[in-house]
């Protein structure tokens, strides 16, 4: 009887199932509406955003004009940082401000900033979650956040390169979502960004340079 | 319009299923359909990490086959079993499908994490260091996972097989009850 080594090797060389197309097709299929599945939740976050760019347009024009018979008065130009959740504040250029973050902590992450308005959401398996105060939708739906995760793979090859408290990472921008992926010398840290925060790429990475991962931060996988 | 990642997606998989669900079918040892369902999820995951974007794609869909198999072993029992109103797409394999059907049986026996060690140690032919990588954990930890695995196969084979080998693929499930604990749960287990 041969020893296992001998015998696990033989396994590698075993006959392979034929794939037919009918295999293949079904795979693109898949693939297809995961995307398509994909796109459909950020273009969601996206009009979510932009119906409320138009309400607080509409809102200022109405206050200006104030419903008297002279003609409407200029507005000053005003960035509207808007939220998935219906949400809105407005700011001044920058668009959102980043601040210390004095609320409480979730395990596994310590962060120091936010943007104006955020807090720490929660903290779901690897995932945590940072969102406009007051928003309460499920912590897998990350639309609207800003969101920190782990991954067992190293970040993406393409993108921005950039440097994170001296570590070299990168940034991407996937349909308007900015995805910073870098090493903190331990760890493939991910960050996300969703575009209606309209925060800005060296915003990004002062976030992500408050961010330290705890040891009982949990890792994704695949 | 058919865009350039299908087919860069689609000359992927018509290079690399074949082995892919062959990898998937010994990692679960011979369960066809877990191994077929690991396969699709991988290869979702190519697709919309853009293959031509992704580095190392073999080590990628590897890694991708192999979390998907922890991850599966950590869910509750419930989750993983669903009737459906019709068959499967493909047949199920049996162990007598494989080459070494005793060999394949013991493999069953082996802890998931212990058994991806073995299979990609010694039936892939990866390194410590790439087998590190795969699994996410130290090197250490691998040389310790497979060669406990080989004790424990060894030990399995010389007598005879473990206690539940048969021709059918469908007992070389791990029991339930072992996905299901605390233990080897975290995220069932409070770990939220």
């Amino acid at each position: 009887m041969p020893d296992p080594m001998t015998r696990l090797a033989a396994l590698h060389d075993g006959p392979l199932a034929a794939i037919d197309d009918a295999a293949i097709a079904s795979d693109l299929r898949r693939a297809r509406d995961a995307l398509v599945t994909r796109r459909r939740r950020r273009a969601g976050a996206g009009a979510a955003a932009a119906l409320g760019v138009v309400a607080v347009s509409s809102l200022s024009y109405a206050l200006a004009s104030g419903g008297s018979s002279r003609a409407p008065q200029a507005v000053a130009p005003r960035t509207v940082v808007t939220h998935a959740s219906g949400k809105a504040t407005s700011t001044s250029t920058p668009a959102i401000r980043l601040l210390a973050y004095r609320g409480r902590q979730l395990p596994g992450y310590s962060v120091k900033r936010v943007p104006e308005g955020y807090v720490l959401q929660g903290i779901s398996g690897y995932v945590l979650d940072i969102a406009a105060s007051g928003d309460h939708s499920p912590l897998d739906a990350f639309e609207g956040k800003l969101v920190v995760m782990l991954n067992d793979f190293p970040g993406s090859a393409t993108g921005t390169p950039v440097s994170v408290s001296g570590h070299p990472g990168r940034i991407d921008d996937q349909d308007g979502v900015l995805i910073l992926t870098y090493s903190d010398g331990t760890h493939n840290v991910e960050v996300q960004s969703w575009s209606n925060i309209h925060l800005s790429r060296d915003q990004l990475v002062q976030f992500a340079e408050g961010v330290t991962v705890l040891p009982s931060a949990q890792e994704g996988h695949g | 319009m058919r865009a350039a990642r299908d087919d860069e997606f689609e000359a992927f998989v018509r290079g690399n299923r074949a082995w892919l669900v062959r990898f998937a079918g010994t990692l679960t040892a011979g369960d066809a359909h877990l191994a077929e369902d690991l396969v699709q999820a991988a290869l979702v995951r190519v697709y919309l990490a853009k293959p031509s974007r992704t580095p190392d794609l073999h080590g990628y869909v590897r890694r991708a086959v192999v979390n998907g198999l922890i991850d599966h072993e950590r869910r509750p029992f419930s989750r993983r079993e669903r009737s459906t109103p019709e068959l499967p797409e493909r047949a199920a394999a049996t162990s007598a499908d494989w080459v070494d059907p005793e060999l394949i049986a013991a493999l069953a026996a082996l802890p998931a994490r212990m058994r991806a060690a073995v299979v990609l140690r010694h039936v892939e032919g990866l390194s410590v260091e790439e087998t590190a990588n795969a699994l996410g954990c130290s090197t250490g930890n691998v040389k310790s996972q497979s060669a406990r695995g080989l004790d424990k196969l060894r030990d399995l084979l010389s007598h005879g097989g473990p206690p539940t080998a048969t021709a059918s693929a469908s007992i070389v499930r791990p029991s339930p009850g072992r996905r299901t604990s605390a233990s080897t749960n975290p995220r069932t287990s409070g770990a939220r």
